[in-house]
Formats: structure tokens, C-alpha cells, sequence
């Protein structure tokens, strides 16, 4: 659009003169331009200047035949009328120069009349201006009647400036530029309608005229801002040209039409400026639409084809910078559905983008067309040579040769050849590639912004085309890269071709060797889309050097890779071809999982199996397939795995054994490796992984025609992914395993088990644990033919119901708290039996300890024991591995063997211990606590003040073992045995006691309080046990248990009744029973007592009676009892009821029991005492 | 006259294409094919434009260029059939009549 000269890209302001004045002419001349629409002023400071407004004569005879035009537009015909040709002049006179002097009248008015003569012939205005210096400076009427008369016009135009009051001068000078204006508005209107008569009349000779006054009423339209009726007669001019072309015969064929599409530009330009500067925004495209359909095909003669595309393409660029200087936007009135019947534009139509684009793209068929033409004309350049002196010619889109002759210079006319050959050569001097790469740059920016990554791309590659073809090689590669990754990701498998194609030459001149055999690798393994291949390959320009994919240009470039690699010299242009001696030695290419060369060589390796053991041989299968278009040969493959024990190389068995042995592993193998195309080559190898652990395959290397080193990484069958360019190909879908289950699940790593171990690990147990023993667990370790090195045991224990902790959380900070403990490990060495501690000892904690186990060779055995101790009954687990390594190298200590053995151990509480007191027999006490004693207090035990007591402790064996009870006693603390005295009646007669399980023994105490205390603590119960069936038997086996007794309460009973009674009856001999109630108080006591009546007895004295007993006395009821009844038998009830304390107290069953003979009974008085007696039991 | 028929699948990669020409356009074809699918890509994401089109699937005139013109046609699966002609005056109505037709051409 800058090409374009100013006049034609701003629309015309209306141009006025004046002459004379010179110092008022800025004043002016900003007065009119910031008028609205300004008016441009064309200041002349003095009358002799006045020539300039004058008409070019014209020497034409007026009476000759109207001669047909030699253009269509005069080039500068627009700029004479912006600039040379004002609707109206002014004359400027000061006041005095015309009011005061004759001299001076005659000179203004010869001044005026010579301004006539030079307007003479134009529609132009006259106006004159009077300069006054005050308002007050009174013309004389006569002056100014004289001067309009001289000059011809009315009064409104005779306009006075009054120079020295600002607001006159503002007035007068509104005055002025209104009078301008209205003057302006006239001339414009006067001269289009002129011309619109001449086409309205027909009054022309020539189409050529039609078009150029359709041009001057639309200008002239434009002058007067009428841009509706500017637009008509610019749409008519153009579609008058349109017709033009075919009938003018005026010039040469191929000049006319430069000279048609030059004028069409001008004038497509004028509207679509007129449109979009209306916000027309849907209108200009749609008149673009029009004016590029209208002139697509008038291409010209071949040799100037060229002129035509880059017209076309300028076509494009304007209208893409008008729309972008424009800014528009999608009009919102617009229906948003593009395309369709409603709005037949579509987005990117309003996008700059859109229009960089095609114009890059015409402007490279403009490239195409001058190579056409440059090479067809450089055949034929020595006949015609160049003409000299050619020049644009005052007519638009026209061509003239001077002619020099002497000192006349005269102007030809120039043949179409002369005028070709000119265009050729001025064509010639530019360079397109950077300006096709400018304008793609432009286009792929906008689309990358707007989000197409298509078009965006397309861009991107027509700039690497442009590069290329300019023989910038490095920028073309780095362009084509980046767009052949859309296509791969796409699977656009024609489009990728032709990338790879530019690509291939790329790196061939940038003698990139690796490059050349990668690009050249993927073209081959493409697949050939559907719809391709018909074409003629040979038409390089529009389907790239590597012409049009079929299966013969994939072999073609296959088999130019080989002939590289292998060092034959396809072609004679030595230029380009790699020189393999400067090369290095190979040529490595990697191919991963997201490389494109997978569609060249694919590997997938499979194991047989999904673990093995160490050094056991296991099948693995690696299958190899490539989608090139012939059989490759492999002169070698090497597989590598992660342990490199394990790698190993199939040497191809065409591959000459001489050659082969010298440099090849030792575990080569030798088969023919020839990969067909698209089938699997399926090799099956034996390996024998030497340590355990992970076993991985690597990659798979094939060396192909010795140079070439093909690295690609093993993929496991079971995760390989799909080709996205092969995916919907025709092919057969063939496995890469022959075994259907290891094609879908083959892995190409494997789990190496450890070796298995040969040792034993024994774990006896005696049985449950009793808490609180020392209880030893021996493990011993057994080897079986491995030799044990470093070996280190670990033990564990825990807690057999799971939660893993043995000890309650609330007791973890206390360290002996815990539930089962281990407490040591002591080393018991078989050969000599002695038991010793080890220093090895490592660590020691209360549920986990390490001991290092001594080196023992194959049959050594060792054993330790463990010790532990059940602070609470509770089952462990225990767990036992042995880590070892098989010799006391580093290596082997990376790879320990392991055993594991567990155990659960129950623990057991070895005795349960009750105790029950006893009163002394039939003496009851009143204990009031007891009585009124709240159900929390009811557990402890109430004892009276001075009365002795009887404790039985009973410690009864739950466990499954016979238990020796040692000792049992009481200890109390030192208080304890002054307030209380307790003395142990019956006891461990022997050395101890055997308690079989689940017996009890019964041990006997008084207890004899000395105190009054609410809650007494009378002692702990030691017991003092062990296994019976231990063998040492030494004091260290003893296990000390310890309860604590409940406590007591001791108080002063205030009642104590006893009862008193014979030790038996007999039946029908009468007995006293007496019940003594002592008053241990200070008090009168009042008591109540009744007797129930019992069917074995009858007795004397009251059932019911009341009784006051004094202080620290005793009162005895006596009752006489006749037994009726024989055997044990109950006494008839007494309750004894204290008013005082409102408590009853009634004697035990047992203590109101007697037993009753039914005779005398005769036997040894001293045996019977101490068999019937059951008060001393 | 219909230049080239395309069906493109839902990664937008080609399934079919097939060129009716003379000329060795078909790569250029491709190329307006595969940018075609930015102005569907447009269309379809965004909703706010295609608002009152929603179960409409004949996307109309995707762009014209240089001398064809492309229409789009997009099936529920997101598989796209894309026909590009060189006849500049066709009617929207004839396009959509034609998308239909290759529609049942290709299914059937």
C-alpha cells in the first residue's frame, strides 16, 4: 500500500488559491485546514505568480476528428487537481492599495484582470478579499461596487478582512472560509456534473474515455465527501474496464492488459478505501471477492504470467493492510454462522492473516513464473537484447521508450516483446524469497495468535520452502522440523512426505550425514495414503524435490541410503554427495519410544517366563519390524540388557566368518537376519541372568551395511504403542510374538529370584510362656551347604493380634513397661556346650534385636538362645530371618540371601491368687460400715478393732505345667506389722509345694488388728515359684510374684455378740444357747432382740425382748433348746437389733448350726473331737 | 466441480482423501484439507458463535482459497467430511445436499 502515491491513498480535499497578501497566507491557510472537512490552500504571494493556475494548451485543432485517447488515466491527473487546479481563487488587495491611489486601482485592476484571463476557460471562482487594518476604516461603497464589477462577481463574494480587531478578523475570516466552502462545493459539483453529462450522453469516442470520466466524477464526488455516488462511478469505471479487455485494441495485447490491471488496482483501491473507511466492513470483502474473481483468470500470455501474479498478489497485501489498518472486527450485526446461506463469508476472512497469506502464496507463483519465463527468455536473449531508455509513461500502467535523436527527444511507443523483455528484466532485479517469507512470517504470527496451528504451520512451511529455494538450508530445516511434528502427531503421512523430502535435501546440503540417513529412513518407512501417487513425480515445484510418494520413490531413497553407506556414487554431481572417508566411523541413529524412526526399525523383546532364578537359563524373544520398503540385511545385532552379563549378538550368517570372527563376542551367534518389510523377524535367544535382582533389556542395536549403527530401544509387547501413521493402513496385522499370550503380555524385564538359601533356621519352643519367667527360646541355625558369611540375625517381636506394638501407647514412655520383653541373647556353641556370653551382641531392644551371626562353613551349625520375658499375658508372634551373604567379597555382600522363620508364643499368668477373711466362728461383731456401707465401699473388706481374723490365700495354677509353689507369705510394710499383726498359721511344710495344674494351695494368716483405720493396707502376697519339671534347679529359676492384698477397713465394732452353744446335741436332751452381746461403748445401748422359731427345736425364753446394756458390759440371753431333730441343724435365728444404730445383726448360717446326735455317742473323745469338729478345718 | 473429498477422523488425522483432478494439485489438496480443520477446530470450540447451529452438522463454507472452495461436514463421532470444489458460485444449498449424499456414499 506504501507504493501507492499519497493522493490515491487519502481522499482529496477541496483546493482553493489566493494570490496577493502573502503575510495573511498562514493565517489563512490554518483557518481552512481546520475547517470541517478541511480545505487545502494554495497560497501564491503576488499576482505575477498567477501563471501557474493557467491551462496547459493544448495545441489540438478544434475542427480535426477527436482523437482516440493514448490512455485511460493521466498519472497525474489527481495530483493536478489536489494540487494545481483550486475550485476558487481569491485576489487579496489592501484596503488602501485600492481606496487611495490611481496608480495603485490600475494595478489591482490590471492584477484582476490578468487572474481572469488565467482562470479563463476553468469552472474556477473568483473571489476578492479586501484587507482592512480597523473595522473602522470605511470603504467607500464605490470602491467596492467598482472592484465586484471589475472582477465579476456578486457581492457575498467580495469578502472584507479586518486585520487588527481579533473578533472582526474571526468573523471575516469565517466569512471567508464559508464563502470558500459554498464556492468549493459549486466548482466540484459543477465540473463531475459536467463530465456525468458527457456520460450520460454518450458523448465519447472511446471506452477508454467512459473510464476516465467515470474516475474524474467519482473524484470529483470524493471532493464534495458525496461517497455514495463516488462509489457508483468507481464500480462502473471498473466494471466498463472489466469489459475492456477483450475489445480494446489500442496497444499490444500484453500491455493492455498491464495498463487494464494497473487502472483496475487504482480504482479497486479507491473502493474498497471507501468501504471499509464506511465500516462496510462485510461489503469491501464481499467487493474484494468480486474484483479478485473478476481478474483471476486474466492471466496474459505465459511469458507474462509473472506480471499477473504479482498484481494479484499486491491485490491480496492491500487489502490485507486495509483491513488491518482499519481494525476491524466482525461486524456483531453479522450472523455468527460463517459460511452458510445466511453469510456466505467465513471467519478468517476478516482476518489480515487470510490475505498475507494468499498474497505470499500468488507472490510465489509470481517466483515460478519468472523462472518460467527467465529461462524460456534467456534461449532467445541474444536476438532482441534489451531496450534501452523505457520508461513509465504519463498514462497509467503504460510504458514508453525515449528516443534520443539528436537534440529532439521524442517518445515510442514499445512492441510487447521490447516491453516483456523490459518487465523480465526489471522483475529479475528483486529478490521474492524474503518478501514471500516477510509476508508468510506476518500470516503465520496472526494465525499462531488467533490459535490455528494448521494454517499457522502452512505458513510456517511455505517460509521454509521460501528458504530453501533461496538456499538458506539451515533456517529451511529448522521451519520444516517444526512442521513436519504437526504432521507425524496428525498422521497427515502426505504432507509429512513432502516435509521430509525438503528436509532430506536440507540436510543433504548441509552435509549432515546422520540427518540425510534419518529423513531418508522415514520417508521410506511412510505409508503411501490413500489418493496419493497418481501424480506425475516429476513436478517438483509443486510437490517438493522429493516429487509425489509411491512405492518406488520409498525403495528409490532406501536404496540410495544403502548406496551411501555402502560408498557407491548414485550420481555424477559429486557435489552434493557425502564424502564417507571424512566421516566418522559410524553413524549412530537412536531410535526411542517417541522418535519417528520407529516406523523404521521397531524392537520388542519378551521374556519366556515372568521370574527365574539365578544362573537357570530362560528364553527371551526379540523381534525386530520395519515398514521400509525393501528387505534390509543386518550384518549384526547386539541385545543389551541391563545386567551386561547377559548381552549377547546374532551375527549375520551371509557375513563372512573370516570378517566376522576377529571382531565379533564370544556368544555370537549366527543366523540370517534379513528384516522383510512389515513383517516381524522373530529371534529367540537363551540367557542365564547371573544376579539377582531386575532384569531389563536395553536396546537392540543392528548394524546395517557396517556404517550404519541402529540403536532402538526395547519395548515390552504388552505397553508398545501404535503407529499413528500406520494405525489405518491396509496391512496385515501381524504379532510380534508367535506366541499369542507373550504378544499381548510379554514383559522386557524380568524379576531375578534370589538364589535359594541353604541354611536352616530352627525355632524351638518348650511351649506357652508363664509371665515373668525368664523364658529362652534356642534358634539354631543349620547350614546345609551354604557357607554362612556376615550372616546377621534379626529378631522381632510382636504382637500376635496385630497393631505391632507391645505396649500400650499410655506406657510408652516408660521403659519397663512393656508387655513382653526380650532381654538378651546368649550364645550357645554346640561343640563344647557351655553356655557364654557373646559379645556380638549388637543391639538390644524391647521388641527387636540384632545378633551377628560367627562364619560357619557348610554342616556348621550354631545356635543361640533368646531370652524373653511376659510382663502380661499376651500372645507374641516371633519372627527370626537370617541374612547372610555366601562369600565376604563386596560383590557378594550387594546380594545377602535371606531366611525367615516365625513363631507365636502364647503367654500365660502362671497363678491366680484369691484371699477371703474370715471371722473368729460364731463371735460377730456389729461393723456399722458394712452396714450402711454404699455399694463402692462393698468390695473392701471390713475388719473389727481388736478381734482376730483369719486370711486364706489361695494361689490356684492355670497353666498346663505342675508349678512349685516355694514360699507364700505376707509381706507388710513396717507399719503395717506394728498396727496389725499377721501371722502365718498354716504353711509350706517341705521345701515346697507341687501344685498340679489346676489345683489350688491354700494358705492360712490371722490377722489381728491394732488399729482403727478407714482403708488399711495389710501387705503384698509374695509367692515364690518355678516349673517342676526344672531341671537346674537353682535359685535364678525361682520366680518372685508379688500381689498386692486389697485393703481393709478397721474399726471398732460397738456391739460384738457371740454365741455360745455346746459343740453338739443330742436328740431330746435339753441345752443352753447363749448369745452374749458386749457393749465395747462408752453408751447406754439399747437392743431388741427376736428368735425365730425352728421346727427341730422348742425352746424356752422370749421370742421377742428388748434390753439396755451399760457401758463396757456384757449381756448374755440364754434360751434352753430341746432338739427335736437329728443331723446338722439349725439353730432357731436370732437378730439382734441395736436401737441405737437402727442395725440388725443376725449370726451366719453357719454359726447358728449344730450338730445333733440321736444318741449319747460313744467313741474316743479325743478322735471324735477332732473329726466332728468343724471349726478347726 | 468437486476437486477432493476427505474424511477426517476424530484426532484429525486423514482417513480417506481423494482428489478428482488432472492437475498435480493433490498435495496442495492435502494442504487445504489439513488447514481446513482449524476453521472446524473454530467452529466447534467455539459455541458462542455456533450457538443456534448446535445440532446442526453441516458446518457450510469453511474458507475459500486460491481457487476452491471448502465445505465441512461433522459427524456426531467428531469424524469430519470435508469436500473441497473449485466451483466458486455454488450454492450453500447444493453443498449441503452434496455433504449429504457422500455421507451416505461412505457409510453405505
Amino acid at each position: 500500500m506504501e507504493d501507492y502515491p499519497e493522493e490515491l491513498r487519502t481522499p482529496p480535499l477541496s483546493l482553493v488559491s489566493i494570490v496577493g497578501c502573502p503575510e495573511l497566507h498562514p493565517a489563512i491557510s490554518a483557518a481552512l485546514s481546520s475547517r470541517q472537512p478541511p480545505m487545502n490552500l494554495l497560497a501564491l504571494p503576488d499576482f505575477s505568480k498567477a501563471s501557474i493556475l493557467a491551462r496547459t494548451a493544448k495545441a489540438r485543432d478544434p475542427l480535426a476528428p477527436p482523437q482516440a485517447p493514448a490512455g485511460i488515466l493521466k498519472k497525474d491527473w489527481l495530483l493536478k487537481h489536489r494540487t494545481r487546479v483550486p475550485a476558487a481563487v481569491a485576489a487579496m488587495f489592501r484596503a488602501d492599495q485600492v481606496s487611495g491611489d490611481p496608480a495603485q486601482w490600475l494595478q489591482a485592476c490590471s492584477d484582476l484582470e490578468n487572474l481572469k484571463s488565467v482562470i479563463q476557460g476553468r469552472n474556477t471562482k473568483l473571489v476578492v478579499i479586501l484587507v482592512q487594518s480597523q473595522a473602522g476604516d470605511e470603504l467607500s461603497e464605490d470602491v467596492t461596487v467598482a472592484l465586484r464589477k471589475r472582477a465579476e462577481i456578486d457581492s457575498k463574494h467580495l469578502v472584507v478582512l479586518v486585520e487588527r480587531d481579533e473578533m472582526e478578523w474571526t468573523k471575516s475570516l469565517n466569512k471567508l472560509t464559508t464563502v470558500f466552502a459554498e464556492l468549493c462545493t459549486t466548482y466540484y459539483k459543477d465540473e463531475g456534473r459536467r463530465v456525468k453529462a458527457r456520460i450520460e450522453k454518450r458523448n465519447f469516442s472511446s471506452v477508454e474515455l467512459s473510464i476516465r470520466y467515470c474516475f474524474k466524477v467519482a473524484v470529483y464526488a470524493e471532493f464534495r465527501r458525496d461517497w455514495p455516488e463516488a462509489l457508483k462511478f468507481y464500480e462502473e469505471g471498473i466494471r466498463v474496464l472489466r469489459e475492456m479487455i477483450g475489445t480494446s485494441t489500442r496497444l499490444p495485447p500484453t500491455q493492455r492488459l498491464v495498463e487494464v490491471k494497473a487502472v483496475a488496482e487504482q480504482f479497486h483501491f479507491k473502493i474498497s478505501t471507501i468501504l471499509l473507511h464506511g465500516g462496510k466492513v462485510v461489503g469491501a470483502i464481499t467487493w474484494f471477492r468480486k474484483h479478485i474473481r473478476s481478474y483471476e483468470r486474466v492471466v496474459g500470455s505465459p511469458e507474462v504470467a509473472f506480471l499477473h501474479w504479482e498484481w494479484f498478489s499486491r491485490q491480496f497485501l492491500v487489502f490485507g493492510e486495509l483491513i488491518e489498518t482499519t481494525s476491524t472486527t466482525v461486524p456483531d450485526t453479522l450472523s455468527p454462522r460463517f459460511g452458510t446461506a445466511d453469510n456466505a463469508l467465513t471467519e478468517w476472512e476478516f482476518q489480515p492473516a487470510y490475505y498475507y497469506q494468499l498474497a505470499a502464496n500468488y507472490l510465489r507463483e509470481k517466483r515460478y513464473a519468472l523462472e518460467f519465463s527467465s529461462s524460456s527468455v534467456s534461449l532467445t536473449k541474444g536476438v532482441n537484447g534489451l531496450p534501452e531508455s523505457v520508461m513509465p509513461s504519463v498514462y497509467v500502467g503504460q510504458y514508453v521508450r525515449l528516443f534520443e535523436q539528436g537534440d529532439t527527444v521524442a517518445v515510442l511507443p514499445l512492441s510487447d516483446t521490447e516491453y516483456t523483455s523490459y518487465a523480465l528484466s526489471e522483475a529479475e532485479r528483486f529478490q521474492d524469497s524474503y518478501e514471500i517469507i516477510a509476508l508468510f512470517r506476518k500470516a503465520y504470527e496472526s494465525f499462531r495468535s488467533l490459535g490455528a496451528t494448521r494454517m499457522a504451520s502452512a505458513c510456517s512451511g511455505g517460509m521454509a520452502i521460501e528458504y530453501y529455494a533461496a538456499g538458506d538450508f539451515s533456517n529451511a530445516k529448522q521451519l520444516f522440523d517444526g512442521v513436519a511434528g504437526l504432521y507425524r502427531q496428525e498422521g497427515w503421512a502426505t504432507l509429512l512426505w513432502e516435509n521430509l523430502g525438503y528436509l532430506r535435501e536440507c540436510a543433504r546440503k548441509l552435509k549432515s550425514l546422520k540427518d540425510f540417513i534419518s529423513y531418508s529412513l522415514e520417508m521410506a518407512a511412510l505409508p503411501l495414503f490413500s489418493g496419493s501417487g497418481q501424480g506425475n513425480s516429476e513436478n517438483k515445484r509443486k510437490n517438493g524435490p522429493a516429487g509425489s510418494p509411491t512405492i518406488s520413490s520409498r525403495e528409490l531413497i532406501q536404496q540410495e541410503v544403502i548406496n551411501i553407506l555402502e560408498g557407491k556414487h548414485a550420481s555424477e554431481n559429486t557435489d552434493d554427495e557425502f564424502d564417507l572417508h571424512l566421516m566418522e566411523e559410524s553413524t549412530h541413529l537412536d531410535i526411542d519410544q517417541i522418535s519417528p524412526l520407529r516406523i523404521v526399525f521397531l524392537a520388542s523383546v519378551a521374556f519366556h517366563d515372568q521370574s527365574v532364578k539365578p544362573d537357570s537359563p530362560m528364553l527371551v524373544s526379540v523381534s525386530l519390524q520395519s515398514h521400509l520398503p525393501c528387505p534390509v540385511m543386518i550384518d549384526k545385532l547386539e541385545v543389551q540388557f541391563n545386567q551386561s552379563d547377559c548381552n549377547f549378538v546374532i551375527v549375520s550368517a551371509q557375513e563372512d566368518c573370516s570378517a566376522s570372527n576377529s571382531h565379533v563376542h564370544d556368544g555370537a551367534v549366527q543366523t540370517p537376519l534379513t528384516l522383510f518389510t512389515d513383517k516381524w523377524m522373530r529371534l529367540t535367544h537363551e540367557v542365564k541372568p547371573g544376579q539377582s535382582g531386575k532384569l531389563e533389556c536395553l536396546a537392540v542395536k543392528a548394524t546395517i551395511s557396517k556404517r550404519l549403527v541402529v540403536c532402538c530401544q526395547a519395548e515390552s509387547p504388552v505397553s508398545m504403542g501404535e503407529f499413528s501413521l500406520w494405525k489405518f493402513e491396509d496391512q496385515v496385522e501381524a504379532l510380534p510374538m508367535k506366541d499369542n499370550v507373550l504378544a499381548f503380555s510379554g514383559q522386557k524385564l524380568i524379576q531375578v529370584e534370589e538364589p535359594d538359601a541353604q541354611v536352616d533356621l530352627v525355632l524351638d519352643c518348650p511351649g506357652p510362656a508363664l509371665v515373668g519367667e525368664l523364658f529362652t527360646v534356642p534358634v539354631t541355625i543349620l547350614s546345609k551347604g551354604h557357607a554362612v558369611h556376615s550372616g546377621e540375625l534379626k529378631i522381632n517381636l510382636v504382637d500376635a493380634k496385630g497393631g505391632g506394638l507391645l505396649m500400650s501407647p499410655r506406657e510408652a514412655e516408660e521403659s519397663e513397661s512393656h508387655h513382653v520383653e526380650l532381654l538378651g541373647v546368649s550364645d550357645v556353641t554346640t561343640e563344647n556346650g557351655s553356655k557364654e556370653e557373646v559379645d556380638s551382641i549388637r543391639k538390644i531392644q524391647h521388641s527387636f534385636g540384632v545378633v551377628s551371626v560367627p562364619t560357619l562353613y557348610a554342616g556348621d551349625s550354631w545356635s543361640c538362645k533368646l531370652e524373653i520375658k511376659w510382663h502380661q499375658a499376651m500372645s507374641v508372634m516371633f519372627y527370626v530371618s537370617l541374612g547372610y551373604s555366601l562369600d565376604s567379597t563386596e560383590e557378594a555382600a550387594l546380594h545377602r540371601l535371606n531366611v525367615h522363620r516365625s513363631l507365636q508364643i502364647e503367654g500365660k499368668i502362671p497363678m491366680i491368687v484369691s484371699q477371703q477373711f474370715l471371722r473368729p466362728f460364731r463371735r460377730e461383731p456389729l461393723l456399722l460400715s458394712r452396714i450402711r456401707s454404699s455399694s463402692d465401699d462393698d468390695k473392701k473388706s471390713s475388719l473389727a478393732f481388736n478381734e482376730s481374723n483369719m486370711l486364706i490365700l489361695s494361689a490356684r495354677n492355670c497353666t498346663e505345667v505342675p508349678l512349685r509353689l516355694h514360699t507364700m507369705t505376707i509381706a507388710s510394710n513396717d507399719d503395717g506389722k506394728q498396727l496389725c499383726s499377721v501371722q502365718q498359721i498354716s504353711g509350706i511344710s517341705n521345701e515346697y509345694a507341687v501344685i498340679a495344674p489346676s489345683e489350688e494351695y491354700k494358705g492360712i494368716f490371722s490377722v489381728n488388728p491394732h488399729t482403727i483405720s478407714p482403708s488399711f493396707f495389710l501387705g503384698e502376697i509374695c509367692l515364690s515359684w518355678s516349673r517342676d519339671s526344672s531341671i537346674g534347679e537353682s535359685q535364678d529359676s525361682r520366680v518372685i510374684m508379688k500381689e498386692r492384698l486389697p485393703e481393709i477397713h478397721i474399726e471398732e465394732p460397738p456391739l460384738v455378740v457371740t454365741m455360745e452353744c455346746p459343740p453338739y446335741a443330742i436328740l431330746g436332751i435339753p441345752f443352753t444357747f447363749h448369745v452374749k452381746i458386749y457393749n465395747s461403748t462408752s453408751l447406754l445401748q439399747e437392743i431388741k432382740y427376736s428368735l425365730v422359731d425352728s421346727q427341730n427345736f422348742v425352746f424356752s425364753g422370749a421370742h421377742n425382748h428388748a434390753a439396755s446394756i451399760l457401758p463396757k458390759t456384757e449381756h448374755i440371753v440364754s434360751h434352753k433348746l430341746v432338739p427335736l431333730g437329728s443331723g446338722s441343724q439349725q439353730l432357731p435365728r436370732i437378730t439382734i437389733t441395736s436401737v441405737r444404730y437402727s442395725a440388725a445383726l443376725t449370726p451366719s448360717a453357719s454359726a447358728a448350726t449344730v450338730f445333733v446326735y440321736p444318741s449319747e455317742p460313744k467313741f474316743n473323745l479325743e478322735k471324735g473331737y477332732s473329726s466332728t469338729d468343724p471349726c478347726v478345718s | 466441480m468437486i476437486v477432493c473429498v476427505a474424511v477426517v477422523g476424530h484426532q484429525n488425522n486423514p482417513l480417506y482423501l481423494q482428489s478428482f483432478t488432472e492437475a498435480d494439485d493433490a498435495l496442495k489438496l492435502h494442504h487445504v484439507v489439513h488447514c481446513s480443520l482449524d476453521v472446524i477446530d473454530e467452529r466447534v470450540n467455539n459455541p458462542k458463535r455456533n450457538a443456534p447451529a448446535l445440532n446442526e452438522t453441516f458446518l457450510g463454507l469453511l474458507y475459500p482459497t486460491e481457487n476452491y472452495k471448502v465445505y465441512g461436514y461433522l459427524t456426531n463421532t467428531k469424524v469430519k467430511f470435508i469436500m473441497v470444489t473449485t466451483d466458486l458460485d455454488v450454492k450453500d444449498a447444493d453443498a449441503r445436499n452434496v455433504s449429504y449424499l457422500n455421507r451416505l456414499i461412505l457409510w453405505f
